[in-house]
């Protein structure tokens, strides 16, 4: 299942809705958390949210360059996505709007799931 | 109620020449001797351990060619300890056992140094977070909320190190100023290396017993007044700076001794990353939130404030080998009760809380928590 799709004009993600208690998860669960029933169907969220906090990690993994910034942005769509921010050196701030966009092609990994990253909007 | 009649513990710190077992057994003995009884007395025992892999309890006992007594190994990330130790009360409290071991044993020089390993199906980890940056976005928001200043995060580091300066178990036994932890490596903005805990070896020991029991040993035993046991709230989008487990856990345990925040003579509390010690004071109810820089610069948790907050040096400073940590701190409060804590001794304390987290799992502020009310 993809995680991200885009039509030009805005970056969607692909989540999931429960089809029994309508609960939203990003990315989509195979069990809810809401009624723990495995019935979930994809929905789409749109990719645009604000910056709920970040860090530069300069110790990383083995095979990891660093060093990366890190962010968590609470999505409008109401969920949170934790990933990588791109042009970090653009500045990093709290509140700042940010949008999600698939990681670029050599930086993917097995797990789609992980393929995406945060930019931060100017203004 | 569970009591307290022996700890011991050995020195924290690299100990790659020292066998798991070995380790373990020098704590053990300490308890055992501490408690004037012998291993044959012992029940039941509890071993909290995390990377150590199998029947750690066993390869510590079988230094001793220990026999038939039931051992259970317990693992709740940097909560270990406190977990190993929340079962021996539970055996005592409701009288199927008299006389339990609480061991805590780590070995992570074995491991050869760096991150801790995460669960590499976790989303979060793929996507690069560590346990230093799950720490460093805490501190990131908080300081924005708050004011606070990486000078603020340094000073955590240089009272826990002031502190384990007078312990000799500490594994770091030299003050450090605001300066030496602001130059240190960064590891996560904006955490430098030494506003984050060490790797450790070591292990730590107690004996819990019966009132009965109790008796029999000692005129001043320890006693077990709470011990609060409770996994993380799952919340996706939960306020990083608040611990939510944490205040569960405290909320049982002050009610179950039937006690709060203003009572407490010190406080051993789990302080892996600088900021995890300012979070702490809030949700532990030692200041309201967003008051924890105050109260750590007005002296208020330092060894002669009002109350004494990791007066051992802590995660930070004494060390965290991880299964070993949340028993090592209940040793800290029994040495203290008992007048014994020598240059770092608080004056005549009367209760103790002791706290550890373990966390690491994405929708999860921490995996689990305990804390522990003690008294004399």
């Amino acid at each position: 299942m993809t995680l991200l799709s885009s039509n030009g004009f805005a970056t969607e993600l692909i989540g999931g809705r429960c089809e029994m208690c309508g609960e939203v998860s990003f990315p989509a669960r195979n069990w809810c958390t809401g009624c723990g029933e495995p019935h979930i169907m994809p929905e789409r969220l749109v990719g645009v949210g604000i910056l709920y906090s970040y860090t530069v990690v300069h110790l990383g993994r083995p095979g990891v360059a660093v060093p990366y910034a890190l962010g968590i942005a609470d999505l409008t769509a109401g969920v949170r996505v934790v990933a990588r921010i791109e042009q970090w050196d653009r500045g990093l701030r709290i509140g700042a709007k940010v949008t999600v966009q698939p990681a670029p092609a050599e930086e993917c990994q097995e797990d789609d799931r992980a393929n995406l990253r945060l930019r931060v909007e100017e203004g | 109620m569970a009591l307290i009649i022996g700890a011991g513990m050995t020195v924290f710190g690299r100990h790659p020449d020292r066998s798991f077992g070995d380790l373990g057994a020098e704590a053990v003995h300490g308890a055992l001797k501490s408690a004037q009884i012998s291993l044959k007395q012992v029940e039941e025992v509890v071993c909290a351990n995390v990377l150590g892999g199998m029947l750690p309890g066993q390869r510590v006992l079988r230094e001793f060619g220990f026999s038939d007594t039931p051992v259970t190994n317990i693992e709740n990330a940097c909560a270990s300890g406190g977990s190993a130790l929340h079962h021996a009360v539970r055996m005592v409290d409701c009288g199927e056992r008299d006389l339990v071991l609480v061991l805590g044993v780590e070995k992570l020089s074995a491991l050869g140094g760096g991150l801790l390993p995460q669960d590499a199906d976790d989303l979060e980890v793929q996507q690069g977070i560590t346990l230093p940056a799950s720490y460093a976005l805490r501190a990131t928001r908080y300081m924005a909320q708050y004011g606070a200043t990486v000078e603020d995060l340094a000073r955590v580091s240089v009272k826990s190190h002031e502190n384990a300066a007078l312990n000799k178990y500490a594994q770091f036994r030299d003050p450090w100023t605001v300066e030496d932890v602001l130059r240190s490596r960064m590891v996560a903005e904006p955490l430098t290396l030494y506003m984050c805990c060490p790797n450790s070896d070591g292990a730590a020991a107690v004996i819990v017993c019966s009132h009965q029991v109790a008796k029999q040993h000692t005129l001043h035993p320890v006693h077990v007044r709470a011990s609060a046991l409770v996994s993380g709230h799952f919340d996706p989008v939960r306020d990083i700076t608040v611990s939510g487990t944490t205040s569960t856990a405290v909320g049982q345990a002050y009610e179950r001794a039937g006690i709060g925040p203003d009572d407490l003579d010190l406080v051993e509390c789990h302080d892996p990353f600088a900021i995890a010690e300012l979070l702490y004071y809030e949700v532990l109810g030692l200041a309201p939130a967003g008051e924890a820089v105050p109260l750590l610069k007005s002296g208020g948790t330092s060894l002669g404030g009002r109350t004494p907050v990791n007066p051992s040096g802590g995660l930070l400073a004494r060390g965290h080998p991880i299964g070993a940590t949340g028993v090592a701190q209940v040793v800290e409060a029994w040495w203290q009760f008992r007048g014994e804590a020598g240059a770092r001794q608080v004056n005549d304390p009367k209760v103790a809380l002791t706290h550890v987290t373990g966390g690491g799992i994405s929708g999860y502020d921490n995996g689990a928590c305990t804390i522990h009310v003690l008294t004399t």
